[in-house]
């Protein structure tokens, strides 16, 4: 089974013939020097390092998170089921005892993916960890995750899949939403009326550098997780917090991200974001790479490494600490600030509408979800989206979402309401979807 | 009578020897190896096949050897130095390299960008320190030198101005791919064996022409290709590990066309395997690996599994078991104890030594017939793991690229090819295990010696072009040349790497050969700075493969 020692597994697949487009961030190139770095470093050679190779993940292993719409091969490229396959891949070794941790440093990314996918929203169309979760879940029976996000921009989408579910801890830590896409992110999204404080985001101001990153991470990451007990941990990798990093305003650097690794210590590390491809990439994932491998990382630096130059304001750091303090408060008295949140509970359900936008595809979807309230499970989840843009002009679906974990009252209440809207003629959707967990299996009815 | 070509296999056995033309086998030889004296090994061998052979008839000599394994092996190192400019990234420390190392600073990153200069005045106190030491031998590496050697091509300069009486060689000379420490180890590795590996060749050739032996001579590398002998001398270590490579070819040569095939050697203490994969013998992904040392030199992948005829029956726990421990010679041939071999012979499958022999020791464990049995079935699915093991390994190997995903499908072999001395024991009950055919070869004893003779010459040039930079480097010579301004298309980057395949082919004395040459890899990647594309980057990877020389016909 999982142990601590032994060797870092790392897959490496940049998927070198697919981009979006010839210009765009998310293209072949974008591994290319980290490939150099990697190999000309020799550290496949290393004893400490076994590298693997992706698999492509199935409808069915896609399929388990996502509502793609109309269905898994609209959505997912080769590329895309090669990346999560990637991430299965590793998540196997790791299961089985092969490697003590792993990092896939793969791409296309995926921590934008919402639940149901209409389209590519912030380069992503499926969402490598989620899918990973759910297969770690089914084969290996794992139940509580936690997932560090240190990707520069929110995870939405994971903060959304895993809204409702109080088994999965999501940290996130990006740059402010008031200041880069995708806007969201803040102290009091957290979480879903049964999943109270299982979603915390650490806004940080732009031009925080490494100090306010472990900070952070100190005082907020680790203890929370230390209480949580997760059976794994993974860590969402963006690379964007990096100084150089052309899309976004923070001041990390390759040996900030070494150090967080090496703190974090997570048990599987995805990559996601990071397009400053030459000035950060080969420095931040080598130094990713040997931390999680145990190996020396004082010699990793930036060809224009300027420490003073990348210091974390006191301001900065001041508004750091009161977040800081703020989430440690909620995470210490969920009971009380749950009350406050969620102040009307009385009914059965509790719902929330949204609104989400595709940027890469120009999509705009209007969702309803509902999640219906149990004592004894997560409950299930109905979403009711309409989505219009891109190269479909309008969808309406319906979908019904039992977890895994759903009780047997939960599971039969949600299938029975899948059904019936089934045999509603009248039913105003292009597409009805069952994603049954227990019963590992998805209905479409058109 | 003409067109005769002689291959020699030196293995660490036996040396074998084989003439061949047409298509035909003309002679055979096997002589044992003296460790010591491998190149009167090699001659005693030659002598023998060359029995009413006019010296004028042969076209070409070709040999294997593990000379250069051997002369590692034997721990000849200590008088290389390193001087190393790693620069930043991993802790030069955590590397596995043979000899001393000096370590100095300058910094080259991945595009060739000089990122920090080198301090001239620390570099001749780290060279004076490395001759004051004693050192006569110099190996100066660089991260990225082959991208950019001007820091590896600035210090040797200054330690021939300090010294003269000193062998100062550059890494990217040694080795232009991307790999640091392998090309440190491979640059120490070559400037400690070139003497020796030379005097063996002057006095192989000085032998050969006092036989009026006047034709080319070759040898074989790890890729199963053949190299020139005068291009060879600079190149040693490019011979490492050519015994697989030749036993390789040997069963190519033997073996139905374009089948997926193992290639089964088995011996007296191992069974190696190989993998032919539509007739294309399966190389190592990462390269040759010696003493846990990587080099940056291409080799088949090789699996050797400890199981071999010599290996011993014992009782444990009541059940007959067969331990991979050599303990001597089988009983049938004379030893004490039973072995695989002994189980072998009284089942038939062999007709060598005497079975009765060979019943007597079976017997000591219980009833003859039932522990030959379990002793074979055992070795069958030792072997059996190994091969799965194989393709298993083979389907895992990482892949970059979409494309290359999509190539690897679920595979298993169709033939399985045996070569050795065990081969006709053993081979045919394996491969009926496996469902595949099999194919004993007439000349399965020296296929070694045929796979020398009959292979053809293999060369890679491996092109990255930088338009920005305006630098096209080549991996092979570690040559980084200016690029002319001008639009190039992927097409164009083509007809320069060919262009500058063609040169390097002349250079090692194997022109016209362009038709056979494949294009294994050409990619162009947009470098892109802030939000338009300012270059490209190709990357063009061309091959001519192993295969055998047309004056052989394969048997079907």
């Amino acid at each position: 089974m999982r142990r601590k020692d032994g060797k870092l597994g790392l897959l490496f697949f940049p998927a070198f013939d697919w981009a979006i487009s010839p210009t765009h961030p998310e293209r072949e190139e974008r591994l290319l020097y980290t490939r150099d770095q990697i190999v000309e470093e020799g550290l496949l050679d290393l004893d400490a390092i076994a590298e693997y190779a992706p698999r492509q993940a199935t409808d069915k292993e896609i399929a388990r998170v996502h509502i793609c719409v109309p269905d898994v091969a609209a959505q997912a490229t080769e590329a895309h089921r090669v990346a999560a396959g990637g991430a299965l891949a590793l998540a196997d070794a790791w299961a089985t005892g092969e490697i003590a941790n792993g990092f896939a440093i793969i791409r296309p990314p995926g921590h934008h993916a919402m639940r149901v996918v209409h389209g590519n929203r912030g380069f992503c169309n499926i969402h490598n960890e989620a899918v990973m979760v759910a297969h770690l879940r089914k084969t290996y029976g794992i139940r509580r995750v936690a997932i560090v996000d240190t990707d520069v921009h929110h995870g939405d989408g994971t903060q959304e899949i895993f809204y409702h579910d109080p088994d999965v801890l999501v940290i996130g830590l990006h740059q402010d939403g008031r200041t880069l896409y995708p806007g969201t992110g803040f102290v009091d999204e957290l979480g879903g009326p049964g999943a109270f404080a299982r979603n915390l985001n650490v806004p940080l101001p732009p031009g925080t550098g490494d100090e306010g990153v472990l900070y952070v991470l100190e005082h907020l990451v680790l203890p929370v997780l230390a209480d949580f007990k997760p059976e794994v941990v993974i860590n969402s990798a963006g690379q964007d917090n990096h100084y150089s990093d052309p899309l976004a305003m923070m001041k990390v650097s390759a040996q900030g991200y070494a150090r967080l690794n090496a703190l974090l210590a997570p048990n599987l590390a995805i990559l996601e974001g990071g397009y400053a491809i030459q000035s950060a990439l080969p420095y931040v994932n080598l130094g990713i790479i040997l931390a999680m491998a145990g190996l020396e990382t004082s010699y990793v630096r930036e060809p224009d490494y300027d420490p003073e130059g990348l210091r974390t304001s006191a301001r900065h750091m001041a508004a750091i600490k009161e977040t800081v303090e703020l989430l440690q408060a909620i995470w210490e008295q969920p009971a009380m600030m749950r009350e406050r949140f969620y102040p009307d509970l009385s009914g059965e359900t509790f719902t929330r509408e949204k609104r989400i936008f595709y940027d890469t595809d120009n999509i705009v979807e209007l969702q309803e979800e509902t999640v219906r309230l149990c004592d004894a499970c997560p409950g299930w989840v109905r979403i009711a989206s309409r989505a219009r843009g891109g190269v479909f002009g309008q969808r309406a679906i319906w979908s019904m979402t039992i977890p895994l974990l759903a009780c047997e009252r939960c599971a039969d209440e949600a299938r029975e309401q899948y059904w019936a809207m089934v045999h509603t003629p009248t039913a105003p959707y292009d597409y009805l979807y069952l994603q049954d967990g227990p019963a590992d299996e998805v209905t479409l009815k058109h | 009578m003409a067109d005769i070509l002689i291959g020699i296999d030196v293995g660490g056995t036996f040396t074998d020897a084989v003439a061949v033309r047409d298509g035909e086998v003309l002679a055979t030889a096997k002589v044992p190896t003296q460790p010591n004296a491998l190149e009167r090994s090699l001659l005693g061998a030659l002598d023998q096949v060359m029995r009413g052979i006019a010296p004028g008839d042969v076209t070409r000599v070709s040999f294997s050897t593990t000379l250069i394994t051997n002369l590692l092996a034997q721990g000849l190192l200590p008088d290389v130095a390193l001087l190393l400019i790693p620069g930043p990234g991993c802790d030069p420390a955590m590397y596995h390299l043979p000899g001393r190392a000096w370590i100095v600073g300058g910094a080259v990153d991945f595009r060739g960008r000089e990122i920090d200069a080198i301090d001239l005045e620390e570099v001749d106190a780290a060279l004076e320190a490395t001759y004051d030491t004693g050192f006569r031998r110099l190996a100066v590496v660089g991260k990225f030198s082959s991208r950019n050697p001007l820091h590896e091509r600035q210090i040797v300069a200054r330690a021939l101005r300090l010294h003269s009486d000193w062998h100062v060689v550059a890494g990217h000379t040694v080795s232009g791919q991307l790999n640091f420490p392998r090309r440190a180890a491979a640059t120490a590795f070559t400037l400690a064996v070139e003497e020796p590996y030379r005097a063996f060749f002057t006095h192989l050739c000085e032998a050969l022409s006092a036989r009026g032996l006047t034709c080319p001579i070759v040898i074989l590398k790890g890729d199963g290709g053949t190299l020139p002998l005068a291009a060879a001398e600079r190149l040693p270590l490019q011979s490492i590990f050519s015994g697989p490579a030749a036993s390789v070819l040997g069963a190519l040569a033997l073996r139905p066309k374009g089948a997926t095939s193992v290639v089964v050697d088995v011996g007296g203490t191992t069974t190696d395997l190989a993998l032919i994969l539509d007739g294309e013998p399966l190389l190592a992904s990462r390269g040759a690996v010696l003493d846990g040392m990587a080099l940056p030199v291409r080799a088949f992948a090789t699996r050797s599994l400890p199981v071999g005829g010599d290996d011993v029956a014992v009782l444990g726990d009541g059940k007959v078991l067969l331990r991979p421990v050599r303990l001597g010679m089988a009983a049938c041939l004379g030893g004490s104890e039973p072995t695989l071999t002994d189980a072998l012979r009284y089942l038939g499958e062999t007709q060598v030594g005497d079975a009765e022999a060979a019943r007597l020791a079976l017997e000591k464990l219980g009833p003859p017939a039932e522990v030959a049995n379990v002793l074979v079935e055992q070795a069958l699915s030792r072997i059996e793991s190994g091969i799965e093991a194989m393709f298993e390994a083979w389907q895992k190997e990482p892949v970059y690229r979409l494309w290359e995903l999509r190539q690897k499908g679920e595979r298993r072999p169709d033939v399985l090819v045996g070569v050795g001395a065990g081969a006709s024991s053993l081979v045919p009950r394996l491969a009926q295990r496996l469902g595949a055919r099999v194919l004993i070869p007439s000349y399965a004893p020296v296929a070694n010696a045929l796979g020398a003779a009959v292979a053809r010459p293999t060369y890679t040039t491996t092109v990255h072009i930088d338009t920005e930079r305006r630098t096209l480097a080549v991996a092979e010579t570690g040559v980084v040349e200016p690029l002319a301004a001008g639009r190039l298309t992927l097409d164009g980057a083509c007809v320069l790497a060919r262009d500058r395949m063609a040169r390097r082919g002349a250079e090692l004395g194997l022109e016209s050969m362009a038709e056979d040459v494949v294009e294994v890899l050409a990619e162009q990647f947009n470098v892109v700075e802030g939000w338009g594309t300012v270059g490209q980057i190709f990357d063009i990877h061309l091959e001519r493969r192993c295969g055998l020389v047309k004056e052989w016909k394969l048997e079907t």
